[in-house]
C-alpha cells in the first residue's frame, strides 16, 4: 500500500514538473528567437525619423536630444514597427517574480515589454490577416543594467552634418520668412514664378556673405536681366522679381529658360568669388590635381569655390559642343559692382578638371575635419565622419529659458564634443540665432564618448519571464504603460504660433517616424466606449491602425475622452491580441501571478547611434 | 466411539471485513489506474509537448540555418538552381552584358564579362570600393538634382560619369526643349562605378543590387542618350536627356511624388521608402526565366501608399521561402513549416522567419516570427564561389 501511494505521489509530483519543464523549453526557443530580433531592430533598423523637425531654437524645442531619441535598446526598440511595446503597467504591477525582480524594475522606472500580435515585417497592419494565436506574447522581458550617456543623435540646435550635392550652388532652401536674421539682404528671399508664396532663403551667405555673388548679384535684382549675375539669373531668368522653376520644361516656364549668355555670367560671379577668397589661377582653371589644404579654415573655403566653380563652368556644357570648348571658350573680365573679375579660359579637360578637383578636395575636407562645420558635406558620400561625437556636459550649469508657445520653465545642459566645433555658422532653420554660445565650460574630462570603458560598462541585459497576462479580465481594456511626453512628435517653433498649434499642424508620415506615436500605435483603441463593450465584440472599426487615420495627433480637450490625449496616451486600452474582437480573461485583476524567470540575455550596449549595414 | 469434540472455531473473513477488503483493494486500484491514467496522460501530454518543442526547436534551427546558408534559394547538390537561370531573351538585343538579365545567384561570369563596351568585370576587391578621398573611381559623380525632364541647363554629367567607354551625345528637341548636340567619340572621365553598377543591375536583380553596393550609394547611373528611344540592337535603355536611363528616375526606382518632373536620383532609404525589392523564392516563383528575372526587378509597396492586403499577402507569399521540415512524420505529429522572407524596405534588410505549427489531433496552430542576422547575398554567393572569373 505504502509502494502504491508513493508511486502515485511520485507520478502526480513528476510529470506535472515534466511537462512544466518542458513548457520552459519552449519560452526559451522563442525567447531565443525574441532576443535574435531585439538586437536586429536595435542595430540594423534605420532610425533616421526623417520626417520631424530636427531643429529649435532651445534644445527642447525639437525632440532630438530627449529619451526618445537616446541609442538604447528599451528607447528605440519598442515601436510600432519593431514588434515591440510596454506592458500595461497596471498588468505589470501584479506579477511576482524571483527575488522581486519585476517589481524592483518596475520601481525604478523600467517598463515590461511584450511582443506585439504582428510580424515585425514593416508591413502596413491594414493588410495583415489577423494574427494567429502565438505563445511569444505569453513572454514578457525587461532591460536590466543602467543605460550610459548617450552621444547625441543630432545637434538639436543645428542638424549636422547638412548635406548637398557636389558640385552645386550655394545652399539655399525653402524658408517661409520666419526667424531669418535682421534685415536680410532683398534677394535673399524670393519666390517661384505664379505661386509667390513659396520663398526660398539663401542660407549659406550667413556663413560667407560673399555667396552672394554667385547666387545672385546685384542682391537686388536689375530688372534687366543682363546686368544680373550668378546661379539664379542664369538658372531661372524670370522677370523681377525673380523666380525659381520647379518645372524646367513646362511650356508656361519656358520664357524662363536660361541662355548661354546667362551661362557665362554664372561663371564670371563664381570667378568673382574665387578671386576673393584669394584662389588663382590654379583653382579656377586647374590643369590638374590639386593638393588638399591641411588647414581646416583654408580647405573649407578652397571646397566652397570649387563647389560654385566646377557647377557654373559645367554648365557651359550645355551651350557648347565639345569641339568648341577643346578650342578654348574665353570668359571675358568684367566689373560687378566694385570689383573685377578675372578672365578665363575653359575647355572640356578644364571642367572636367574642375569637377575631379571640387570632389576630392571636398573628400578630404569631409574625412580630415569632422569638427569644422565650415561647408556641408556631399550628398553622394554620407561617411562616418560626417557626425562628430557630441554629448551632453552634464557638470556643466544648465541653459536657463521657456517653453516657446508656453511659456513654461526648461533648462538643458550644455553639449560637450571629441574637439571645439569650428565655423559652426548658423542653423538652416534658425539662422537668426548665434550658436558660438551654446557650448560647455570646456573641461574636455566631461567628454567621455572616446575614452577608455571597461567590458562590463557596456554590457546590459534582457531578461524574460513567462506570465499568462492574457489571462486577466482587462488585458485589452488597460491602459497603456506610461509613455515619454518626447515620443509625441511636435513640430519647431513657428512665428506666432502656440503650443496648440504646433502639436496639430506637423505632418506624422508614419513610415518615417519609427519611435514615436505610443508603441500601441498600431492596436490602440480609439474610442471611449470600447472597454465598456461585451466581450467578443467586434473592435476593428475602433482601433487605430486599422482606421488609417490619426486620432491620436493633436492637442485637444483632456475633458473630452475621445480627444488626442486620451489615444495618444492608450487610455482606452488596445487590441493585444489584434484577433479584432475585444476579448476578456478570466481572472480578476484583483488576482496575483507568478511570472517565471525564461532566460537572461547580455549584449551590447553601444553610445553612439550605429545601424549596421 | 469416539467422543464427539468441539472444533476449535474456524478462522475466516467475515462478510463485514471481506466488503472493507475488496473496497480497499478497489480502492487501490481505482487511485493505481487513476495514477496511471494521470502518469499517461501526462506523459503524453510531456511527450507531445516534447516533441512540439523539438519540432520548434527545428523550426528555429531551420530559419538560423537559412539565414546564413541560404540552401532553401540556392543549392545545387539538390538541384535548387532555379535562381540562377539567365533571360536570354534580349541576348538578340545585343546587351552590352554578355547574355541578358540574371537572378540574385546567377554566375557573374555567365552573364557579364569584359569582352563588350561595358568596361570591367566585377570587383568585389574592398580596396576598389574604399571610400577613401583618393579613391574617386568609387564615386558617385553624377548630377543628383537632375530629374526626369532635364533640359540639361546645369551642363552634361554623363561625361563625367557613364558606363560608356566612349560616348555620343546627339542633339535633341522636344517638348520646349532644344539641346544641341556635345559631339561623338566622347572618353567619360570615370566609367568603373557606372559599369559596376550597370553589371549589378543586370546580373543580380534590385535586392542583390542593394545588398553588393556601399550603404551611401546614390542608385541612378549614366548611359547613352538616344533622342528618337534607343535602337533595337542597342540594350534597349531608354535614358533622360542628361544621360540616366530611366528606371532610375520613372521606373520600378521612382519615389512617391506630386510632380513627374521633380524625379532625381536617391538613396537606398528614400527609394524604399514604403516599398520593398524582395528576393522571390517563393513557392510560385515561375519557371520561366524571363518572369522570374522581371519579378527580381519589381517594386511593391507594402507601407501606406495606396497598398492594400492583398499587394502586402501577395508580395509575402512571393518572396517567402517556405520550408516543410517534416514531410515524411507520422500522421499524428505535428506538422512544422518555416518561412524566409528576404527583403529590402525603409532602409533596412529584413530577414524575417515564420516557424508554423499545426496539430493535426487537436488542430491548433501556432506560430512564432523573428528577425535574424544572416549572411548576406554576396556572402552566400562568395561562399559557392559565383563571383569569380575563369582564368
Amino acid at each position: 500500500m505504502a509502494l502504491v501511494a508513493i508511486a502515485v505521489v511520485t507520478v502526480l509530483v513528476l510529470f506535472p514538473a515534466g511537462i512544466k519543464a518542458q513548457q520552459h523549453a519552449r519560452f526559451r526557443v522563442l525567447a531565443s528567437a525574441k532576443m535574435l530580433e531585439l538586437v536586429d531592430m536595435f542595430n540594423t533598423a534605420n532610425d533616421g525619423n526623417p520626417s520631424m523637425d530636427h531643429e529649435g531654437m532651445e534644445p527642447w524645442d525639437v525632440p532630438m536630444a530627449y529619451r526618445s531619441r537616446a541609442f538604447d535598446l528599451e528607447s528605440l526598440v519598442p515601436s510600432h514597427r519593431s514588434g515591440v511595446a510596454p506592458l500595461p503597467l497596471a498588468i505589470a504591477r501584479r506579477f511576482d517574480s524571483d527575488g522581486d525582480e519585476i517589481a524592483t524594475l518596475l520601481d525604478e522606472g523600467a517598463h515590461l515589454y511584450y511582443t506585439l500580435p504582428h510580424m515585425t515585417g514593416n508591413f502596413d497592419e491594414r493588410a495583415l490577416p489577423n494574427a494567429p494565436s502565438s505563445e511569444q506574447q505569453r513572454l514578457v522581458f525587461a532591460v536590466t543594467g543602467y543605460a550610459q550617456e548617450n552621444g547625441l543623435y543630432s545637434l538639436p540646435w543645428k542638424s549636422w552634418p547638412y548635406y548637398s550635392p557636389y558640385p552645386s550652388p550655394p545652399y539655399h532652401a525653402h524658408h517661409e520668412g520666419d526667424w531669418l536674421p535682421a534685415a536680410p539682404a532683398a534677394s535673399t528671399k524670393f519666390g517661384v514664378p505664379e505661386n509667390s508664396a513659396i520663398e526660398l532663403y539663401l542660407w549659406e551667405a550667413t556663413q560667407d556673405p560673399d555667396v552672394q555673388i554667385v547666387m545672385q548679384w546685384p542682391a537686388a535684382p536689375d530688372r534687366d536681366i543682363s546686368r544680373n549675375y550668378g546661379y539664379l539669373p542664369y538658372a531661372y531668368p524670370s522677370a523681377a522679381p525673380l523666380a525659381y522653376a520647379l518645372y524646367p520644361t513646362d511650356a508656361k516656364l519656358q520664357r524662363y529658360a536660361p541662355t548661354r549668355e546667362g551661362a557665362i555670367r554664372y561663371v564670371q560671379a563664381a570667378l568673382l568669388y574665387c578671386r576673393k577668397k584669394g584662389l588663382d589661377a590654379s583653382f579656377y582653371q586647374p590643369g590638374g590635381i590639386l593638393t588638399p589644404s591641411g588647414d581646416a579654415a583654408v580647405a573649407a573655403v578652397q571646397v566652397r569655390a570649387l563647389r560654385f566653380m566646377a557647377h557654373a563652368a559645367t554648365c557651359l556644357t550645355r551651350w557648347y559642343d565639345k569641339a568648341a570648348l577643346d578650342a578654348g571658350v574665353d570668359i571675358p573680365s568684367v566689373t560687378i559692382g566694385a570689383d573685377v573679375t578675372p578672365a578665363a579660359r575653359y575647355t572640356h579637360d578644364v571642367i572636367v578638371a574642375l569637377h575631379d578637383n571640387a570632389l576630392r578636395l571636398c573628400d578630404h575636407y569631409c574625412a580630415s575635419f569632422p569638427y569644422d562645420w565650415g561647408g556641408p558635406r556631399p550628398i553622394e558620400r554620407a561617411i562616418m565622419m560626417d557626425h562628430p561625437l557630441i554629448q551632453w556636459d552634464v557638470f556643466s550649469t544648465p541653459i536657463p529659458g521657456t517653453v516657446f508657445g508656453d511659456g513654461r520653465v526648461a533648462s538643458q545642459w550644455k553639449p560637450i564634443s571629441g574637439s571645439p566645433v569650428t565655423n559652426i555658422g548658423r542653423s538652416i532653420s534658425f539662422p537668426g540665432k548665434p550658436l558660438e554660445t551654446i557650448w560647455g565650460d570646456g573641461d574636455n574630462r566631461h567628454f567621455s564618448l572616446a575614452a577608455p570603458f571597461a567590458a562590463e560598462e557596456r554590457c546590459r541585459q534582457v531578461v524574460f519571464w513567462a506570465v499568462d497576462w492574457q489571462g486577466y479580465e482587462d488585458f485589452e481594456t488597460a491602459a497603456s504603460a506610461p509613455i515619454d511626453a518626447s515620443r509625441y512628435l511636435k513640430g519647431a517653433p513657428e512665428r506666432n504660433a502656440d503650443l496648440g498649434w504646433m502639436m496639430t499642424n506637423h505632418d506624422w508620415v508614419d513610415g518615417e517616424i519609427w519611435n514615436y506615436r505610443n508603441p500601441e500605435k498600431a492596436i490602440l483603441f480609439f474610442d471611449q466606449d470600447v472597454p465598456s463593450l461585451p466581450t467578443g465584440a467586434d473592435v476593428a472599426p475602433w482601433t487605430l491602425g486599422l482606421s488609417g487615420y490619426e486620432q491620436d495627433r493633436g492637442r485637444g480637450d483632456v475633458a473630452n475622452r475621445d480627444s488626442p490625449p486620451w489615444i495618444f496616451s492608450g487610455l482606452h486600452g488596445a487590441d493585444r491580441n489584434f484577433n479584432q474582437r475585444l476579448d476578456r480573461g478570466p481572472l480578476p485583476a484583483s488576482s496575483r501571478m507568478r511570472a517565471s524567470t525564461i532566460a537572461r540575455f547580455n549584449y551590447y550596449d553601444g553610445r553612439v547611434h550605429q545601424c549596421l549595414r | 466411539m469416539p467422543a464427539l469434540s468441539t472444533a476449535a472455531p474456524r478462522r475466516a473473513f467475515t462478510m463485514i471485513e471481506l466488503l472493507i477488503a475488496v473496497s480497499i483493494g478497489t480502492l487501490l486500484m481505482v487511485v493505481a489506474f487513476a495514477g496511471l491514467r494521470a502518469a499517461s496522460s501526462a506523459f503524453a501530454t510531456g511527450q507531445r509537448l516534447s516533441t512540439e518543442n523539438a519540432l520548434m526547436r527545428a523550426g528555429f534551427i531551420a530559419g538560423l540555418d537559412e539565414l546564413d546558408f541560404w540552401k532553401g534559394c540556392d543549392d545545387p547538390a539538390d538541384g535548387r538552381v532555379a535562381l540562377r537561370q539567365v533571360d536570354d531573351s534580349r541576348a538578340a538585343q545585343d546587351h552590352p552584358l554578355k547574355d541578358g538579365l540574371g537572378q540574385p545567384f546567377t554566375p557573374m561570369a555567365e552573364v557579364w564579362d569584359d569582352s563588350t563596351e561595358l568596361p570591367g568585370r566585377w570587383e568585389g576587391d574592398a580596396q576598389r570600393w574604399s571610400a577613401h578621398a583618393d579613391n574617386q573611381a568609387a564615386r558617385w559623380r553624377g548630377n543628383f538634382a537632375e530629374c526626369m525632364d532635364t533640359d540639361c541647363r546645369f551642363g552634361r554629367y554623363g561625361v563625367f560619369f557613364n558606363q560608356r567607354a566612349t560616348l555620343d551625345i546627339p542633339a535633341y528637341a522636344r517638348d520646349n526643349v532644344a539641346l544641341p548636340a556635345y559631339g561623338a567619340a566622347i572618353a567619360p572621365r570615370e566609367t568603373w562605378w557606372c559599369g559596376q553598377y550597370r553589371g549589378l543591375t543586370s546580373v543580380l536583380g534590385y535586392y542583390g543590387l542593394i545588398d553588393y553596393l556601399p550603404a551611401n550609394a546614390i542608385h541612378a547611373s549614366y548611359s547613352r542618350f538616344y533622342p528618337e528611344g534607343p535602337p533595337a540592337g542597342d540594350w534597349g535603355q531608354y535614358v533622360n536627356a542628361g544621360g540616366i536611363p530611366v528606371e532610375w528616375l520613372t521606373g520600378p526606382w521612382k519615389v512617391h511624388s506630386w510632380a513627374d518632373s521633380n524625379r532625381t536620383p536617391m538613396t537606398r532609404y528614400r527609394a524604399t521608402l514604403g516599398y520593398a525589392y524582395g528576393l522571390m523564392a517563393g513557392p510560385d516563383a515561375p519557371a520561366d526565366a524571363a518572369a522570374l528575372a522581371a519579378r527580381h526587378r519589381e517594386q511593391t509597396t507594402i507601407l501606406h501608399y495606396g497598398t492594400n492586403g492583398d499587394i502586402v499577402r501577395g508580395f509575402i507569399a512571393r518572396v517567402g521561402l517556405q520550408d516543410r521540415l517534416t514531410p515524411l512524420r507520422p500522421s499524428h505529429w505535428p506538422e512544422v513549416r518555416t518561412s524566409v522572407l528576404r527583403y529590402f524596405s525603409l532602409g533596412k534588410f529584413f530577414n524575417l522567419c515564420i516557424v508554423r505549427l499545426a496539430d493535426p489531433v487537436s488542430g491548433n496552430q501556432t506560430q512564432f516570427s523573428f528577425n535574424g542576422f544572416g549572411t548576406t547575398l554576396r556572402g552566400a554567393r562568395q561562399q559557392r564561389d559565383l563571383d569569380s572569373y575563369a582564368p
